[in-house]
């Protein structure tokens, strides 16, 4: 059996140690937020929150997250109260399909907790790692740069 | 144009259609009062909205209800949506609107009487689905009626209430005022009495100077259920007691299943069956059904499946000499205005400048980020598909052929779709789920692809080929083009994968022509001719369809032209457009934008009746590596209906063309797919993306066009044509980055990160 803490919650599964938590959130704790888009780490569909960083849950066996802290969507915001990150997304109507961009908000909001004011490069890196076949990338930019200017 | 466009509002002025739909969308959903197969009003006031096509990211959940809203007058904070159930009643006219695939019949047929009935035809096949950049042209003429009937009942149902005359009352967002007393009454508290009141046959349709909805950029209305995770796309259904289930296809593309192979169940953990899908007696795959979504995974890759050989052979991309295809005997001719081959003979001995060329695109997989899947449940000769689909009413006829059961005891539940640009139009992952639902009757099954599956058994954009000729006369005017191209009919490809196939004929398929038939410029002596070759790989819709390979073959033809008779490849442009006012004025608007700029390419299309211009901005860096710098588009699509959704259409359509264009092909080796996932199939990132600006034009235009598809064709040729502005390199043969005459500048593409 493992423990972890999920949204906040402490949680605990016995499934195999060597399921990737992606399927794990999906099948078992039924947070589909969290999107299958390539299995292999390159689309970033799938990125979580893990103690804080910006993980792929795709490629991150069950077996090593006794005891810390993951983050999905579902436990960024909520409708009622958005993540400045969310509400900036909202704002600058990014979605279009919407299915990568739990990805792309879990990746911006771990790159701005880490780094509040974060240069372009900084920038550049942390967004390049998702893939958006919509092509929502412009949109992203403007909503990062509004949600640096919303926490500041 | 106008005219036809008359008569296309008259007719739907006077017929919804809406019989047996309005009747499912009442019973189906959110519980409030009914009025027709779009609209449900809530004593609260809250109007739900029924969305009839695929919400895959154009927006249409959000343009489509402020369409119905703005006749209704409805507060757009009361405004919700919903999918509806599929039936006949929610038939797409629009796509015979947008010409595609079949041509305008108001053009075709030339009467009102002939496009009522072509409209009738189509009504009683109900062919309900989402293609072709068609569903801003067809509601058009639905959802505004929709919303002026219903608005027209409230008011009836005000004045009696009242005891006044109707036509003293006036609506104002989700209320009916008496200007006399200032009284006013809430829809909600009118809907009851609204909804038993008869509809108007001609209802009256806003002026667009009245309009508080249509283009002025209503907040989207799936944005909150899309950044809190809460959108249910196919892949996020969960039912109680749900299997899960992988498939492993036949591995050569469009094979069906000959023999498989797997370790005993027993063996496998979590895995309860492995066994063929799809069509009976035609399967595609093979399924590994478990408890839960990782161990099908597992288990499927210990699953052999060899395939049953292709009829005529397999195919390596290349197997067939596309170039020596040219010269079949009888192509089919499209189009002869002229004679091109005389002028094209006379052009050497009246000095007149003349060229050839050749032009090639790979096979491009669509690559949704959503893995193709479907959910199926069997259940006491009923059977429930849950599909993220852009085929809505096929999903249900294909799951009664497969099941055996009547349409009527089939019921299609859409979800939201991570993407479609074409691929969720086909079936293939519908008939899978049928077929493993059949096989647990009473146990809803997802069957969901990995994208290694996804992108290996796609149907895909077809590998194209043209060879082009034509001649300039002393004072720069075209005087022919000799316009030939090989490919695969998409149509009748698809054809073969529909329910009850008809076998489509491609020798009929014009649409294989389109972007040149019948074209943009004024060119005397016209020829197109087409030869369609049959591959085993499936050919199906991708984004613009035929217009991805026409608008890169002519367009870097007319740069050609231009530039091998020193004229600007702009202005070239401009004065073989003078009967055409939308396309002059489109690029003239980008050329002012980037009027002094070097390497700059050009290009123009029209599709779907929207009209779009684009100006490509590379850069050398370091004399080594490409970068595109910007794009500059302008768009006339007629009334633009949502314009931050077309903004987000272009930059959307920008960056897929430019992807495609610079990275992306599909190869096959003895008929498999060598690319396999994002490791392989690259596609244009973050850090790469260019500066996108869109102009939209206030076009006089009275009908919109669509604007899904018609920003793609266009950024290839623009961007080729600036590279060849740039280095001097003409790339006739797509990807960019994989063509042989790039090799100078190592073929590499330099991100805004690199060169900052």
């Amino acid at each position: 059996m493992i423990k972890f803490f999920l949204n906040g919650k402490e949680v605990s599964t016995e499934v195999a140690g060597d399921m990737p938590l992606l399927w794990l959130l999906r099948d078992s704790f039924k947070l589909t937020g969290t999107k299958f888009g390539c299995g292999i780490g390159q689309c970033g569909a799938c990125t979580v929150h893990i103690d804080g960083e910006a993980m792929r849950s795709c490629l991150m066996p069950v077996s090593t997250l006794a005891g810390r802290a993951v983050t999905t969507i579902e436990g960024l915001g909520t409708e009622e109260h958005l993540h400045p990150v969310q509400q900036a997304w909202v704002e600058q109507e990014v979605s279009q399909c919407g299915y990568c961009q739990s990805g792309q908000i879990m990746a911006a909001s771990a790159l701005l907790a880490n780094k509040p004011n974060p240069g372009e490069q900084e920038i550049d890196q942390a967004m390049s790692a998702i893939i958006c076949k919509c092509g929502s990338y412009p949109r992203i930019r403007k909503a990062i740069e509004l949600a640096v200017k919303a926490q500041s | 144009m106008a005219a036809s466009g008359g008569l296309f509002l008259g007719i739907s002025y006077q017929q919804l259609d809406d019989g047996d739909a309005a009747e499912k969308f009442a019973s189906s959903g959110k519980q409030a009062i009914p009025f027709n197969a779009w609209l449900k009003i809530s004593t609260d006031g809250t109007i739900t909205v029924g969305i009839h096509r695929a919400e895959m990211g154009q927006g249409v959940v959000t343009s489509l209800a402020s369409m119905l809203a703005e006749e209704l007058d409805a507060d757009w904070q009361s405004v919700d949506f919903e999918f509806t159930p599929v039936d006949r009643d929610y038939f797409n006219f629009g796509m015979m609107k947008g010409g595609q695939p079949f041509g305008d019949p108001s053009s075709n047929i030339g009467t009102g009487a002939g496009t009522w009935l072509v409209r009738e035809v189509f009504h009683t096949m109900g062919l309900s689905i989402t293609i072709g950049s068609s569903s801003i042209i067809d509601a058009w003429d639905t959802l505004r009626p929709a919303g002026a009937r219903a608005r027209d009942m409230l008011l009836s149902a005000a004045a009696k209430r009242w005891g006044v005359a109707k036509d003293q009352l006036k609506t104002e967002a989700g209320f009916v005022i008496n200007p006399a007393t200032n009284l006013k009454l809430s829809y909600g508290e009118l809907a009851e009495a609204a909804a038993t009141e008869k509809p108007p046959s001609k209802p009256t349709l806003k002026s667009p100077a009245d309009f508080r909805l249509i283009g002025k950029n209503p907040s989207r209305l799936d944005d909150i259920v899309k950044v809190t995770g809460q959108a249910s796309y196919g892949l996020d259904v969960e039912l109680p007691d749900m299997l899960y289930a992988t498939v492993v296809h036949s591995p050569i593309a469009g094979s069906l299943v000959d023999t498989f192979s797997s370790p005993p169940i027993k063996e496998l953990s979590g895995v309860k069956a492995i066994f063929p899908v799809g069509k009976p007696a035609a399967e595609t795959a093979v399924a590994v059904a478990a408890e839960n979504s990782w161990l099908a995974l597992q288990a499927a890759k210990t699953v052999e499946v060899t395939a049953k050989p292709p009829i005529d052979g397999i195919r390596d991309s290349l197997t067939i000499d596309y170039r020596k295809q040219l010269n079949d005997p009888e192509p089919v001719i499209f189009r002869e205005d002229g004679d091109s081959s005389a002028v094209l003979s006379a052009a050497l001995t009246n000095q007149h400048t003349s060229l050839s060329a050749d032009y090639q695109v790979p096979y491009l997989a669509h690559v949704c980020m959503e893995p193709m899947n479907a959910t199926a449940m069997l259940d006491n000769n009923q059977l429930t598909i849950w599909a993220p689909t852009q085929a809505h009413s096929m999903v249900r006829d294909i799951g009664a052929e497969i099941s055996g059961l009547d349409p009527a005891n089939v019921t299609v539940h859409c979800t939201f779709l991570g993407g479609g640009f074409g691929r969720r139009s086909e079936l293939d992952f519908v008939e899978q789920a049928v077929s493993t639902a059949m096989r647990f009757s009473g146990r809803p099954v997802k069957v969901f692809w990995s994208r290694e599956q996804d992108i290996q058994h796609d149907a895909y954009r077809p590998l194209a080929y043209s060879s082009i000729a034509g001649a300039v006369d002393s004072n720069g005017a075209i005087t022919a083009i000799d316009y030939k191209l090989v490919t695969q009919s998409v149509v009748a490809s698809l054809y073969k994968r529909t329910p009850n196939p008809r076998g489509g004929d491609a020798r009929k398929d014009s649409s294989a022509v389109s972007a040149i038939n019948p074209g943009i410029y004024n060119i005397p002596n016209l020829t197109v001719s087409f030869v369609p070759i049959d591959s085993h790989i499936p050919a199906g819709p991708w984004r613009s369809v035929s217009h991805s390979w026409n608008g890169f073959f002519i367009e870097s033809f007319i740069d050609e032209l231009a530039v091998a008779s020193n004229l600007s490849p702009l202005l070239f442009r401009l004065n073989h457009l003078e009967q055409q006012p939308r396309h002059q004025a489109a690029l003239k608007a980008v050329a002012e934008q980037v009027k002094g700029v070097a390497n700059i390419g050009y290009a123009i299309s029209e599709s779907h009746r929207s009209v779009v211009a684009h100006a490509v901005e590379v850069e050398i860096i370091n004399n080594q590596s490409l970068r595109v710098k910007r794009v500059v588009c302008a768009v006339d699509c007629g009334p633009v209906i949502h314009p931050n959704n077309v903004i987000a259409q272009v930059e959307s359509s920008i960056i897929d063309g430019l992807s495609s264009a610079l990275f992306e092909q599909i190869t096959f080796k003895q008929g498999i797919a060598e690319q396999s996932n994002f490791n392989n199939y690259r596609r244009l990132r973050f850090n790469e993306t260019p500066i996108i600006e869109t102009i939209l034009l206030d076009s006089p235009m009275e009908r919109p066009g669509g604007m899904g598809e018609p920003a793609v064709p266009g950024v290839a040729p623009a961007l080729t044509n600036a590279i060849y502005q740039a280095t001097g390199i003409r790339i006739r043969a797509l990807p960019v980055l994989n063509n042989p005459d790039f090799q100078p500048y190592q073929a590499s593409y330099s991100t805004a990160e690199s060169i900052s």
